[in-house]
């Protein structure tokens, strides 16, 4: 029996000790720091008392309520104004195409933060639609949760349009059926799994939204997220806010577990095309249809985004000048920001640098051990991977302050807590870029190093990790912006004298005054700028490359 | 011995035997062919030779040592794929050296041997390229020299020629025949062509349903084919017969089947032994010609089936034409049901 032999072929059913040896150290991090600080959360929220409180509380049932509907409506909203760009997107052949495509991605990549603030900046007290009324409205939530997201249709649905063998529409036209019947009957049940896919995705992030709630919702409006973080910073209401989380976590399992069905139907047979095969140039009404998806997306995509620029720019009594920007190197004493905002960009860069480097090693190993295994074991530590990108970052950051403040961890005042925290949330998105890409690796590769004499170690680094090298590149830069721009769990994990970027923005935000809100912006401004270079070098690597994202 | 020693291989995923006990020996310098069409399991041996598959049960031996604790990486045995899998990230030079990299060659040497190979396959100065734009033929060349390289004890070839077309097949059958003879290369090659197994092997494995069904040189096997399933698969007609005290007889006449028990039988009616003739009883209808050289193969319609005829081409009958078809005895062979 040549044991040995089977490690070097490709994914197999059983589990060998190598495998175990890959997955171990992701494990044993995700053990350390997502299972048991969530654990201990729920250990406090079960609480028989509490929770009964929570859910008799006509206060925190309102949140719950909000929470929900905020996120169905925020879920619609999104894919009626999305899915007409991702069909757009995906099969309309036009100049520009590829720079729409990568411009479309970069609000998700945003701290959320950074879309409050430009939202803030567009419709609060003196921004440029401020004359609508919005400011503070439920209206003013959905839109940006719509501009959060579109990006994720775009990408999820319009991936798989974008492969879709056109002829099978065009069959159904041949068989008599009208454009529209030939879409309803033929093209819309093949994406289904994908909208399924894409809705889940975007109705979790709405219904976990924090930062855009936080800075537009107002003073009376919450989400689950929002309260956690009132009764625990504001608060200091511990029990009550360990009893919400709980309710969140459930919903958010129930969630992914609906996502995960989704995601497995989606995996049927389908026959895809390559896209090149799939796009056509539009012409008449395909033209005007084109037109008015990019006005659309130029409206709901550019503007904020614009007006954020615009009102970093803004001087206190009208017209512009430079006012913010030059406030940002000084450090008012007596301020709530202990720290020139240059300090707080510092502090960002240093920490994303360092998630960045834990969430590649983490899910660099996760990734390799998920795409060599098909077997129930590897597919459930592939879910208990994604858990950390469902939970709330706000029950992660909550979490680490209940669990790693006492022996045997004790890591308060840790400057590694905040990067780890970071980590969590990035890791996800790493082992998703990797994993697709590891799997396109033809087995036979591996096959064909291993009869030239390359042991299972040397396969890996001659063959697998040049392969997936430019992968890796983007697994980075997605890691880098999630971790630029967090804010759920860096705000509790941050020392109040060492503020991330997006901590300081909401500091300032929360402060009265003109110049405190310009000087917002100017740092949201640049925590853009930051965040569209890292995205935009990432796009331009990974033209042709398979990724789940 | 020297060689490969294949001793009761039974290879199952699940409930199938891909490869179902399985004896084969391999001398030092000898080029085997193993024969059947897909699904067979002649990969699967190959695989398992290779050390790509674990199997259920068996050895396999290299001049005498079991190799069943030896990872495919230690085997020292060269494998070529038939969609060539090369390496897309490496150039067609680094290709070629890989092997001999991971045996741990200095670059000078590593780059000498390539060139080399590279000159043996005809793809000298073609080191640079990329391997993303070669051909098919030039895929398969690099693919070829990249199993060479290392100078492999045991060369292993998976249906080498299957992904390309026919006439570049053909050529390439010729060329890689010629290399592996100046070699003197020990091979397994595996394919579903009989052509193809014909012309490169000393010795052919004809397998069906996971086992082995009868080993010979291309000669003994077109002779004296073992089975019906190996005659039908050499593309010979076997016509259906009954064997009574000693004789065999059928629509073909009656024909001596000394030695064969009483019952079914079928006969096998090769090209060769079959002649025209005026004067015969079995008569049919010309239908088609495929011209060999200074031979014709007669396709002729009869009542018993279709029956290839080798004919002098200067004697070749027309399409249309009524003839008469004589069977030699002494060239028929008969198996028993």
């Amino acid at each position: 029996m040549s044991g040995v032999a089977s490690t070097t072929a490709g994914p197999r059913p059983g589990v060998s000790l190598g495998w175990v040896a890959l997955a171990l150290p992701p494990a044993a991090f995700l053990a350390v720091f997502f299972v048991w600080p969530v654990g201990a959360i729920v250990a406090q929220g079960l609480d028989g008392a509490a929770v009964a409180e929570v859910v008799t509380d006509p206060g925190l049932r309102g949140v719950a309520w909000f929470t929900l509907w905020q996120a169905a409506l925020s879920t619609a909203l999104t894919l009626v104004l999305a899915l007409p760009g991702a069909y757009v997107l995906a099969r309309y052949d036009f100049r520009g195409r590829r720079v729409v495509r990568a411009l479309v991605t970069v609000p998700f990549v945003l701290p959320s933060v950074v879309v409050g603030a430009a939202f803030l900046g567009l419709l609060g007290r003196g921004g440029p639609l401020a004359g609508l009324g919005l400011d503070q409205s439920v209206a003013a939530v959905l839109i940006a949760h719509a501009f959060f997201n579109y990006a994720v249709v775009v990408r999820t649905v319009g991936g798989l349009w974008a492969h879709l063998d056109p002829r099978l529409e065009e069959a159904a036209r041949v068989l008599g059926a009208t454009r529209w019947r030939a879409f309803r009957r033929v093209t819309l049940p093949l994406l289904r799994p994908a909208i399924a896919a894409a809705g889940s995705i975007v109705f979790l992030f709405c219904f976990t939204s924090f930062g855009v709630v936080l800075v537009l919702g107002g003073p009376t409006r919450a989400t689950l997220e929002v309260e956690v973080y009132r009764q625990t910073a504001q608060l200091l209401d511990l029990r009550t806010a360990a009893a919400l989380t709980l309710v969140q976590l459930a919903a958010v399992v129930a969630l992914v577990a609906v996502h995960a069905r989704a995601q497995r139907r989606r995996a049927g047979s389908l026959r895809l095309r390559p896209a090149d095969e799939v796009l056509v140039r539009p012409r008449g009404r395909q033209r005007s249809f084109l037109v008015a998806n990019l006005v659309l997306m130029a409206a709901l995509l550019g503007i904020p985004i614009l007006s954020l620029v615009e009102r970093s720019f803004a001087a206190s009594g009208g017209g512009y000048g430079l006012a913010s920007w030059r406030a940002l190197s000084t450090s008012r004493r007596g301020s709530t920001l202990f720290v020139s905002p240059l300090e707080a960009l510092g502090n960002s860069l240093t920490y994303a640098t360092g998630a960045t480097a834990i969430a590649l090693v983490v899910g660099g190993l996760a990734a390799f051990a998920v795409a060599r295994h098909t077997s129930l074991a590897a597919r459930g530590f592939d879910v208990l991977l994604m858990l950390p990108l469902g939970t709330s970052a706000v029950t992660v950051g909550f979490g680490f302050l209940i669990a790693l403040d006492r022996p045997p961890l004790d890591l308060r005042g840790s400057a590694w807590l905040v990067p780890i925290a970071q980590a969590l949330v990035a890791t996800p998105l790493v082992v998703r870029t990797l994993v697709p890409v590891l799997r396109s690796v033809d087995d036979r590769l591996k096959e064909a190093a291993a009869t030239l004499g390359a042991s299972p170690w040397r396969v890996v680094r001659e063959v697998e990790l040049p392969l997936v090298g430019r992968a890796m590149l983007v697994g980075a830069g997605f890691a880098f912006a999630v971790s630029l721009g967090e804010f759920g769990a860096t705000v509790f994990l941050a020392r109040p004298d060492r503020p991330t970027l997006p901590v300081a923005v909401v500091r300032l935000l929360g402060q009265p005054g003109p110049l405190s809100l310009g000087q917002a912006m100017a740092m949201s401004t640049i925590l853009l700028v930051v965040t569209v270079v890292a995205m935009l070098a990432i796009e331009g690597r990974r033209v042709g490359e398979v990724s789940e994202l | 011995m020297s060689g490969l020693e294949v001793e009761g291989l039974t290879v199952r995923f699940g409930a199938l035997a891909a490869v179902d006990g399985v004896d084969l020996a391999v001398d030092a310098g000898e080029v085997v062919c193993l024969l059947g069409p897909s699904g067979c399991g002649k990969s699967t041996l190959l695989r398992a030779v290779a050390g790509l598959e674990a199997p259920t049960a068996g050895r396999i031996r290299w001049d005498g040592e079991d190799l069943a604790s030896e990872p495919p990486h230690r085997r020292r045995f060269g494998l070529m794929f038939q969609d060539f899998a090369l390496f897309p990230h490496l150039d067609v030079a680094a290709n070629v050296g890989f092997g001999l990299r991971m045996r741990g060659l200095p670059v000078r040497e590593v780059a000498t041997r390539v060139a080399e190979v590279l000159d043996l396959v005809g793809m000298g100065s073609q080191g640079h390229r990329s391997v993303g734009n070669l051909s098919g033929g030039e895929q398969q060349r690099v693919a070829l020299a990249r199993a060479l390289a290392p100078a492999p004890r045991l060369l292993l070839l998976d249906e080498p020629l299957g992904a390309l077309d026919r006439t570049l097949r053909e050529r390439l059958l010729v060329e890689l025949d010629t290399l592996l003879d100046e070699l003197g290369t020990t091979a397994v090659h595996v394919t579903h062509d009989q052509d193809e197994a014909f012309a490169l092997g000393d010795r052919v494995a004809v397998m069906d349903a996971g086992r082995i069904v009868q080993v010979g040189t291309p000669t003994e096997l077109w002779r004296a084919p073992a089975t019906r399933f190996v005659a039908t698969f050499l593309g010979l007609t076997v016509v259906d017969g009954v064997v009574r005290a000693g004789t065999v007889s059928g629509p073909f006449g009656r024909l001596p089947a000394a030695g064969l028990a009483d019952g079914p039988a079928g006969a096998i009616l090769r090209p060769d032994a079959l002649r025209l003739d005026d004067d015969a009883d079995l008569r049919g209808t010309v239908v088609a010609a495929r011209f060999q050289g200074d031979r014709v193969a007669v396709r002729v319609t009869t009542a018993i089936g279709d029956l290839d005829v080798s004919v002098d081409a200067a004697l070749a009958p027309l399409r249309g034409d009524e003839v008469g078809i004589a069977v030699d005895p002494a060239r028929v062979v008969i198996l028993p049901a």
